[in-house]
């Protein structure tokens, strides 16, 4: 597949093809509880859509779900089928809540070509979506729903079916419009969190200050800060705030506009209420707190629904760049009063606090020094506290992720993080994608790292120290500096240069990222495990490809020894699951069929679960 | 008006003597603090009791008249006896040295002497009505030498034996006041100054009277205090105080003004750097504290009473047989930095020092801010301090955060005073500077200053056990005393993190503090490193930024290596310990045991393999030593691939 996806690439399309990208052909939430019995069926149906689709069709699509997952559960009763794949269409199953599943169908892009007759062919990509892109953003409407609603079991217990199809209805009709399944991307997968980079007395600060006004204005149950549209505080559990987070950046703030970079006589800034000491104005609630008759109605959220279950009023304040929403239990209903109250108490505060935070982080930007176009992109994810960094994708919309890079290396991406997620150890890998483009994903430690580079005729050895200074100039970027992650986890691959200097100073820490990248690599002269004069395939001597044997024992995983079983299995996988590489490892490979094949064997018998990284078929065309 | 309401008291112990009586002559010299009873002239004995010594001194001499004034020079080596107008007579108490009495009359024709001081232990001034002369004594020749003089006309005159000036009131208003500075044989004229007098009906002659006039040194700089009284004509409201600065170097200048807003008589004292004004019609004390934020209108500060008025703590002085008799103020008030208050009894008078009492000041002031002010100032501060601390956290008592900011603001303020301090010390004697420059001390370690550690034993550590305090509140105080640590630069210290750790985990809070170790708000220690390590059970994150911690220190790569090994992550053990560069000189044998226990043979061989490399590499051959201490391993191995498994040697 991967190798579809680098031929797929190499060019813009033919003139004559039509590009159609994935769509959203149906999504339903059903339960097989409520109509168990023949004739029955519809009453299963919580919600369909589209709506119009015929009732017996509707009953016939959910039906085969239902014999779907059933079937499946046989073989594995713990986890039932979550995709299937057919020609046009995959759909994605889901069970959020006991017997409440929900499912999704999206169809397959699509290309169109014009055949030598002059009629239209239609292709369907089948391998074109990756299903655990597909299958968080199912998971994600769950969430979205959850957070704005409540369980579905809560809905049952009050106000029974009707209430729970009516509250169904009233969301998803809205929010499946909002779904962008064409592009969806790794960082859906990774549903993460931009944390803002923040010096420690300025974030020191921003405590204080949700501290005080916590205090002063006690029925204020959470409180969670952002600035730039980038998290600082989350007084909400980690999923939560996750989702909350989700919520902010990609709907509320972009329906915002700020009223501050509008113009000084525009419509926007006019209908602000006039309040001169301070620019703090309600996101959400009452747009004009000297009208009297302002409604005071918050939208109202549901956290912690695994065990005390809150239902709580969604308040969202902001102040030039930065926005604090406070929850409130909703059995408080707030008033025009506490409105009123809060903004004279957070406004003038946050407007400072808002500044002061600007200040510091030009501060720090100065420091770094002017940066210029980086030679690369990355996207970064921690698992341990959702922090992600993509220098991939530009400015969230409301419609649409723009990312800066091709689509088809961002599915390499969605590729090696697939392969990530099969096992649990650290491991890494390169893949030589288009036009002298290099993907590199690094795991360590519950870290991710995607480096995307661009270098003419690199090879091997180079791409794998430029990763590595990739790697140190993500770890240390100064405005990352007193952020998340600066550490280099102890965990990670071999021979990446130490930076002992950049600890606390910014600037050492840029020299070290800045170095010529070739030093941070093994030089070409001799292998870095003292001796290298056989292959590990073949055995025979590959005198004349030391450059390339050595980077391989170098980087690929291990690096340890040039002859473990595992580690050279995983070498194999990394190599051909994704490289093309040229020359005498490819040589060994297909002639020597007989040697992978008896590898295979003697894996089979030594750690059998290995072997399902092992796609043979793709590998060496053997079988 | 409740016990705890005084907020100044008597000392402890006073001096007792006989009250002054037609026998019995009683003088106080204020340079000493010694009180004399001369009985008949001293022909019947001379006692003389000072504050500390538990011993009073008490001789006899030849009673030649009547006794005008009597001091002993500092360290009571010379007495100095004034019968008549023109002269003084001494008397050696040095032992060895003769005790007869020599005499020094003024120097000066026609003078009259107004009084002497001494202003060391041989160095005395006489004051005359037509100027001053310095001497020194030579007692071992029991004669005086004169060291200096200078002719004006005087009033009178004012001694401040801490700071050794000499005040001299001259011309008709005796308002013009010239001051003398003495040290070391030395006698300087300072510049002198003018007293403005209130406005005063035509009918009286204004004139600056003695009584109104004090001298004190005031947070170690010298005031002239000067008791202005309410004049009928202005519209005042009341007498006020006038504080002069009267510096080393330079004029005089206006700096103060206290309000006392009522009018009648005063007493004026000085004590730990507070000025304590007594008013004798209400019998009631008020104090000012300069440094205290006043009004300041361009060039004087305008200062109010600090506390409410108070009187002094009623002292009952225990009467054999008769039980206690309440002393009664005989209002005897002299200036300076002691209070003497001669009580009257049946048949003794009583000298005192006054002292402040911080405890109850801490309710009369309500405002925690100037409060804590106030406190920092005072000489015995500390425990009372941590009280307030204590008390604004206490469930009752609760104070709001922005408060509780200000008052670790304040305190650590000081704190880093004292650190800087410290600092620019150590740097100096690190220079060298110690020998050349005899300027440069040790700074004090005052009470005010209170570190990490009082706060964290006497405050902290108790209100995060209370558990009735939300722990919202706990968190928020915690943040509050972090942040502030960390607005004055001062490196906070492990346990105070440990503290917060503590209560967040307590309240199952990981998320909340994996955010502030995100934002490194709870800086890297080691301590703090093997906390977050045995939190991984609960809280699996924990590793994570434990490992990250433990790198960032880069002095703890043994430990990082322990807790990989010990995670049987033995191949990410290896991995670091190679990217540090230390994989030549690590234990084979540590290695290849956590290998084996991981049960996983390929693991084994892997690391075997990489040892027997290493071997290869630093010593020419795979085979380990029988120092590494691996022949059970090189067993294991064979036993597990094989003999042709092991690494040949290669030869070139």
């Amino acid at each position: 597949m991967a190798v579809a996806a680098a031929g797929a690439g190499s060019g813009p399309w033919a003139t004559q093809e039509k590009q159609f990208p994935p769509a959203l052909l149906s999504f339903f939430i059903y339960n097989p509880r409520f109509g168990p019995r023949e004739g029955e069926e519809e009453n299963k149906i919580l919600f369909y859509h589209p709506n119009e689709v015929e009732k017996n069709e509707k009953i016939r699509n959910v039906g085969l779900c239902e014999a779907i997952v059933q079937f499946t559960r046989t073989f594995s009763p713990s986890k039932p089928a979550k995709s299937l794949h057919t020609q046009k269409n995959r759909q994605f199953f889901n069970e959020p809540e006991e017997h409440f599943w929900m499912v999704m169908v999206v169809r397959n892009p699509i290309i169109e070509k014009q055949s030598k007759d002059g009629k239209p062919v239609i292709e369907y990509q089948e391998e074109e979506l990756l299903d655990k892109v597909y299958s968080s953003v199912l998971q994600q409407c769950y969430s979205m729903y959850k957070l704005f609603n409540g369980t579905f079991l809560k809905a049952m217990e009050d106000g029974g079916i009707e209430l729970l199809k009516e509250r169904l209805e009233k969301f998803f009709h809205r929010y499946l419009q909002t779904l962008h399944l064409q592009s969806c991307d790794l960082l859906d997968i990774f549903g993460g969190i931009s944390f803002f980079p923040l010096d420690k007395m300025t974030y020191l600060k921003i405590q204080s200050f949700i501290n005080r006004v916590e205090e002063s204005l006690n029925i204020v149950k959470y409180t969670a800060f952002l600035y730039n549209d980038q998290l600082i505080w989350s007084g909400l559990e980690q999923d939560d705030m996750r989702i909350l987070y989700k919520y902010l950046t990609t709907s509320l703030f972009p329906r915002h506009m700020e009223p501050e970079l509008a113009g000084r006589d525009s419509p926007i800034r006019a209908e602000m209420p006039g309040n001169l000491q301070h620019y703090g104005r309600f996101l959400t609630g009452p747009l004009n707190l000297n009208d009297p008759d302002a409604k005071c109605r918050f939208p109202k959220i549901f956290v912690n629904t695994d065990d005390a279950y809150e239902e709580l009023h969604l308040i969202v304040y902001k102040a030039m760049s930065a926005a604090v929403c406070f929850m409130i239990d909703a059995s408080i209903q707030p008033t025009l009063d506490f409105c009123r109250r809060l903004d004279s108490v957070v406004g003038p505060q946050l407007t400072v606090l808002a500044s002061d935070i600007c200040e510091q982080f030009n501060i720090n930007k100065r420091m770094s020094g002017s940066e210029k176009e980086p030679q690369f992109k990355f996207i970064y994810f921690n698992h341990m506290n959702l922090a992600e960094k993509s220098t991939v994708h530009m400015r969230k919309t409301p419609s649409v992720s723009l990312t800066s890079v091709h689509p088809d290396l961002m599915k390499i991406l969605g590729d090696i993080n697939s392969d990530f997620t099969r096992v649990d150890e650290d491991e890494e890998i390169i893949v030589k994608a288009m036009s002298d483009y290099w993907v590199v994903g690094k795991k360590s430690d519950r870290r991710e790292l995607y480096v995307i580079l661009n270098q003419k005729n690199a090879n091997l050895i180079e791409v794998n120290g430029r990763s590595c200074q990739v790697h140190v100039a993500v770890y240390n970027d100064p405005s990352e500096h007193r952020q998340h992650d600066k550490a280099f986890s102890p965990a990670l691959p071999p021979k990446w240069p130490a930076v002992p200097t950049a600890r606390g100073d910014p600037a050492a820490a840029l020299l070290t990222a800045r170095l010529p990248w070739r030093e941070g690599t093994a030089p070409r002269q001799s292998c870095p495990l003292g001796r290298c004069p056989t292959c590990t395939l073949c055995g025979n001597s590959v005198r004349g490809q030391e450059t390339l044997c050595n980077a391989v024992q170098q980087h690929l995983l291990l690096g340890l020894t040039d002859s473990s079983p595992k580690a050279y299995l995983k070498d194999t996988r990394q190599t051909f699951g994704h490289m093309q590489v040229t020359g005498h490892m490819t040589d060994c490979i297909q002639d020597k069929g007989k040697a992978i094949l008896a590898l295979k064997n003697h894996i089979s018998t030594q750690s059998p679960d290995l072997l399902r990284f092992l796609d043979f078929k793709y590998l060496c065309g053997i079988n | 008006m409740g016990e705890e309401d005084y907020y100044l008291e008597l000392c402890e112990r006073p001096v007792q003597f006989e009250k002054a009586n037609p026998v019995n002559c009683v003088f106080f010299d204020e340079a000493n603090k010694q009180v004399f009873a001369v009985r008949s002239g001293g022909a019947t004995g001379v006692v003389v009791k000072g504050p500390d010594d538990r011993n009073p001194i008490s001789f006899r001499m030849d009673d030649k008249g009547e006794v005008k004034c009597i001091k002993f020079s500092l360290e009571n080596k010379i007495l100095a006896v004034q019968r008549t107008s023109k002269t003084v007579d001494f008397c050696n108490f040095i032992p060895d040295n003769s005790q007869l009495e020599y005499t020094q009359e003024c120097k000066t024709k026609n003078a009259n002497i107004l009084g002497f001081c001494w202003t060391s232990s041989t160095e005395i001034v006489f004051i005359t009505d037509q100027g001053i002369e310095f001497y020194q004594v030579l007692p071992e020749k029991r004669s005086l030498k004169l060291l200096k003089s200078h002719n004006l006309n005087v009033n009178w005159y004012m001694y401040c034996p801490e700071s050794a000036v000499i005040l001299l009131s001259t011309t008709v208003l005796e308002n013009v006041l010239q001051p003398f500075h003495f040290r070391a044989g030395t006698m300087s004229k300072l510049p002198k100054f003018e007293i403005e007098l209130p406005a005063a009906p035509k009918s009286t002659k204004p004139s600056l009277s003695e009584r109104d006039i004090a001298m004190a040194t005031v947070y170690g700089q010298l005031y002239v205090l000067f008791l202005r009284h309410h004049s009928r004509t202005s519209n005042s409201t009341g007498a006020e105080v006038v504080l002069y600065h009267l510096p080393r170097e330079g004029a005089c200048k206006k700096m103060h003004i206290l309000k006392l807003n009522r009018t009648g008589k005063f007493a004026l004292n000085v004590v730990d750097n507070l000025v304590v004004v007594h008013h004798q019609d209400t019998e009631t004390s008020v104090i000012f504290d300069i440094k205290l934020r006043g009004e300041f209108d361009g060039s004087v500060t305008f200062h109010h009473p600090v506390l409410p008025a108070r009187s002094i703590q009623p002292y009952q002085i225990p009467i054999a047989g008769n039980g206690f008799c309440r002393g009664v103020s005989a209002a005897v008030l002299p200036r300076g930095c002691v209070l003497t208050m001669i009580f009257g009894s049946h048949i003794k008078s009583y000298l005192w020092n006054l002292q402040v009492k911080l405890e109850p000041i801490v309710n009369l002031l309500p405002d925690k801010g100037r409060l804590m002010d106030f406190l920092l100032q005072r000489k015995e501060c500390k425990m009372v301090i941590l009280s307030v601390c204590s008390q604004m956290l206490s469930e009752s008592d609760r104070a709001s955060l922005p408060v509780i900011a200000t008052v670790f603001d304040k305190l650590n303020h000081e704190y880093k005073k004292y650190l800087d301090a410290e600092q620019s010390y150590a740097m100096a004697v690190e220079a060298g500077q110690s020998r050349s420059s005899p300027l440069l001390k040790r700074p004090v370690r005052t009470q005010a200053v209170l570190d990490q550690s009082d706060v964290y034993t006497h405050v902290l550590s108790a209100f995060v056990e209370k558990k009735e305090m939300p722990h919202k509140f706990v968190i928020a105080v915690l943040m509050e005393y972090i942040r502030s640590l960390n607005q004055f630069q001062i490196a906070v210290q492990h346990y105070l993190h440990e503290l917060v750790i503590k209560t967040l985990v307590q309240h199952n809070l990981f998320y909340m503090l994996h955010q502030f170790l995100q934002y490194h708000v709870l800086s890297d220690s080691k301590p703090l490193a093997c906390l977050l390590l045995s939190l991984e059970s609960f809280y699996p994150p924990a590793h994570q930024l434990s490992l990250d911690m433990l790198k960032r220190l880069s002095t703890a790569n043994d430990e990082i290596v322990e807790v990989l090994l010990s995670k049987h992550q033995v191949l990410a053990a290896l991995r670091f310990i190679r990217g540090i560069g230390g994989h030549d000189n690590i234990s084979a044998r540590k290695f290849l045991d956590a290998a084996k226990q991981t049960e996983d043979n390929m693991l084994f061989y892997t690391i075997f393999r990489f040892f027997e490399q290493r071997n290869q590499r630093l010593r020419g051959s795979p085979n380990f030593t029988p120092g590494e201490h691996c022949e059970e391993h090189v067993a294991f191995f064979k036993q597990i691939f094989g003999d042709q498994a092991l690494m040949r040697p290669t030869t070139f």
